[in-house]
């Protein structure tokens, strides 16, 4: 997925620890990094929603609910792309192609939109995962012209 | 997340502010188990007027809250949303179970 997206201009990589408060730590931090392109406020709701998904996903079932975890996130802006990382260390998922399944969930309670999701509000999206080592979520967002430079 | 409840005979009006997402799910809805436990209701009523943003976690609530009253002939409905919340609940596909307004009166 970085292949082809040009030159990095910015990175930000932040790590904070498996708390469920984090998630919206998570969405103010995208917010943050966005301001660099002219976004729409939908498209801005729309990366939100997606990076909601993805932490969640790491607090509940990648560390399941355990608040010692560490969730790390990676902002990678390119000129006109934003790519966003966002790791666990947790359990990771057994299988992935089952996970991604609309309405599946591993968790009768929940609903099973989580990549529905993010599918739906990203680019791209790859999840890369290996039992017992962790999941790595790559969610890819077409940007605008930044600022100024029209 | 703030949570105002208003109840009328068999009607449970919640209005929820600010953001409906996995650290506030949980206790949402054991709040509104014990508001529904302590009396009747059969009918809820969702005021998303000052909602600012759900999430697949806030969905499993309302979802939650339906399969349990519909069994018992009851009802969900949500008011008001945001343009934002209300995309959201289009596409999970709650308008099929649940009546969903938006702020400008859109009604699925």
């Amino acid at each position: 997925m970085r292949k082809d997206k040009g030159q990095i201009i910015n990175e930000i990589m932040v790590q904070f620890t498996s708390l469920a408060e984090n998630v919206a730590l998570s969405r103010v931090l995208t917010s943050s990094v966005v301001t660099h392109w002219d976004i729409t406020i939908s498209q801005l709701e729309d990366l939100k929603v997606a990076v909601s998904e993805a932490v969640s996903n790491a607090i509940i079932h990648g560390y399941e609910n355990q608040k010692d975890g560490m969730v790390s996130m990676r902002f990678l802006c390119y000129e006109t792309y934003l790519l966003i990382e966002i790791k666990d260390e947790g359990i990771g998922i057994e299988n992935i192609q089952q996970a991604m399944e609309a309405n599946f969930s591993s968790d009768k309670q929940r609903m099973g939109l989580g990549f529905s999701f993010m599918k739906m509000f990203t680019d791209e999206l790859e999840v890369t995962s290996e039992v017992g080592k962790g999941t790595t979520v790559l969610l890819g967002k077409k940007m605008p012209a930044v600022k100024g430079k029209e | 997340m703030n949570l105002y409840c208003l109840r009328e005979g068999t009607v449970l009006k919640v209005k929820i502010i600010g953001e409906l997402d996995m650290n506030v799910a949980g206790s949402l809805k054991e709040r509104l188990d014990k508001e529904m436990n302590a009396a009747d209701v059969r009918h809820l009523i969702f005021d998303f007027s000052e909602l600012d943003f759900i999430d697949s976690s806030g969905l499993g609530v309302l979802i939650s809250c339906y399969r349990q009253l519909a069994p018992i002939g009851g009802s969900v409905r949500i008011e008001k949303a945001k343009q934002n919340v209300y995309r959201i609940l289009e596409l999970s596909g709650i308008p099929k179970v649940m009546a969903v307004s938006s702020e400008g009166g859109d009604t699925k």
